[in-house]
């Protein structure tokens, strides 16, 4: 047990952090039950910039907890609380098994050991509608709570050598529906086509935007964002493609670079900045570029009030998704700008589910402003104030004057 | 000049649309005067000659060819004839 190796007491008063995608240590017999106030999250790759942000705050706040995170593809994860319907014991599909991921205070990844016979989980993390994944076509299985949260945006990526800067819709349904036999320059390997599963949200998202099923998806298949990212950066240059929610593609685009994307219907391929250099993610939030979806946050509900998690664990991570509580002194919603996430009150667009169209979105506290100034090299010709004064007809929102 | 890359230039003169083989920019889809007035209303974004749509975007179409000063990319598809025509039903995928 950890309490019995003897640095345990040092890293509970240091505090543990949660997850992330570098790969982490093997366990070394330390049971994620020991750790204090464990909340059990899994899901999409996407959310673990995020994740990672709440872990040190979350274990500074007086209501101590360790964030542990399984990464499963995010329809996975939602199977795992779906099918959880007892809570006495795990129920066939559902709950999560083997091992979870942590970081110390030290930034060292660790992980831990779930129970033998499974761990509940408070929450998983999708980058799609339940309604999306293979196992919940009728929508949000019963019993459960569907929180919208931030815009995750994905984009197909290939290593910055590329000289290709664009897929268009068509290109990609050949490419990932018939793999090289397609023979669509320069995507003519298949051992360069990089894939993930059906499970995995950002499959999901670009087979809607392909038409391609995401269980007929043609390549190499990688088991983790992670692990596409590093065969991306392996393999063939001049051959290579894959897909990556763009929390993750931002960090590394010294190395790989997102591709423009042309949907059906539309006349050019815009990518999910207005400049393959910026990070405002303009044709994100004003309907250019849509493929994307919301990271949701799916929890039991409560028998006596479905409106809420079932779990305080769940309760409090689903919070700060929403923005609904700050976290000490810190912004839950900066906290997702700076992972890479768009929070709602940032989009111009929304759709209903997945396959719907976008429509035009008027947020009833719109941070526009705000975001362009909060993002990496972020800046805006927004009237910085203080009230409403300054801002005509408008609002002051978070330091900004917004038309609204 | 084989089919496939006759589909595209004959598209590309249809709608009046620069054709260049890659063409990466920014600044041709702002509402410089090529843009369409149609304030749509309807199901798709009619943007007949125009490069971009430059009404009240409300649907998804419309949303997608709204006028940006967004960098883009313009260059036709690059799938052999022998799989897809440019126009028909795309084939499902096995």
């Amino acid at each position: 047990m950890y309490r019995g190796i003897g640095i345990w007491p040092g890293l509970a008063v240091a505090g543990l952090l949660l997850v992330a995608s570098p790969r982490p240590a093997p366990a070394a017999g330390v049971r994620c039950a020991d750790l204090p106030a464990p909340i059990y999250v899994a899901g999409s790759s996407a959310a673990g910039p995020f994740l990672q942000s709440l872990s040190a705050p979350l274990l500074a706040d007086a209501d101590s907890a360790v964030l542990v995170y399984q990464h499963k593809g995010s329809c996975a994860a939602v199977e795992a609380v779906g099918r959880d319907v007892d809570p006495k014991r795990c129920a066939q599909g559902g709950c999560v098994f083997g091992s979870a991921s942590f970081y110390a205070e030290d930034g060292s990844l660790k992980t831990c050991d779930l129970g033998p016979d499974g761990t509940h989980l408070d929450l998983a993390l999708s980058d799609v509608f339940a309604g999306s994944c293979p196992a919940f076509g009728g929508g949000v299985p019963k019993g459960l709570l569907d929180v919208l949260g931030p815009v995750s945006p994905l984009a197909a990526v290939a290593p910055r050598e590329l000289p290709e800067p664009a897929l268009l819709a068509e290109e990609g349904h050949f490419v990932f529906g018939f793999g090289e036999s397609a023979g669509v320059p320069p995507w003519t390997q298949n051992d360069s086509i990089f894939i993930r599963d059906e499970r995995s949200a950002g499959q999901v998202l670009l087979g809607l935007h392909i038409q391609v099923p995401p269980g007929r998806f043609k390549g190499t298949a990688t088991a983790s964002a992670e692990e596409m990212t590093r065969k991306l950066l392996s393999g063939d240059p001049a051959h290579s493609i894959g897909f990556l929610p763009t929390s993750l593609y931002d960090p590394r685009r010294r190395d790989l670079k997102a591709l423009a994307f042309r949907a059906f219907g539309q006349r050019y391929a815009f990518y999910p900045d207005k400049k393959t250099t910026s990070y405002e993610k303009q044709n994100v939030r004003d309907g250019h570029y849509p493929l994307w979806g919301y990271l949701h946050g799916l929890a039991r509900a409560d028998a006596m009030n479905p409106d809420q998690a079932a779990t305080r664990g769940a309760r409090r991570i689903l919070d700060l998704l929403t923005g609904k509580t700050h976290l000490g002194a810190l912004d839950p919603v900066l906290l997702q700008v700076q992972a890479g996430l768009l929070p709602q009150c940032a989009m111009k667009v929304r759709r209903g589910s997945d396959p719907e169209p976008l429509s035009p979105y008027e947020p009833a506290e719109p941070c526009g402003c705000w975001f362009d100034k909060m993002v990496k090299m972020g800046t805006t010709s927004c009237s910085a104030c203080t009230n409403d004064k300054p801002c005509g007809g408008g609002h002051c929102r978070r330091g900004f004057c917004e038309a609204h | 000049m084989k089919r496939r890359a006759l589909f595209p230039l004959l598209l590309c003169l249809g709608l009046g649309v620069s054709c260049a083989a890659t063409d990466t920019g920014g600044d041709d889809l702002g509402d410089g005067g090529t843009s369409t007035t149609d304030d749509g209303g309807g199901d798709g974004a009619d943007l007949g000659e125009a490069l971009c749509f430059s009404g009240t975007p409300r649907t998804e179409p419309e949303l997608l060819n709204q006028c940006t000063d967004a960098e883009h990319v313009d260059r036709p598809h690059r799938i052999p004839s022998r799989d897809w025509d440019g126009m028909g039903p795309l084939p499902a995928a096995p």
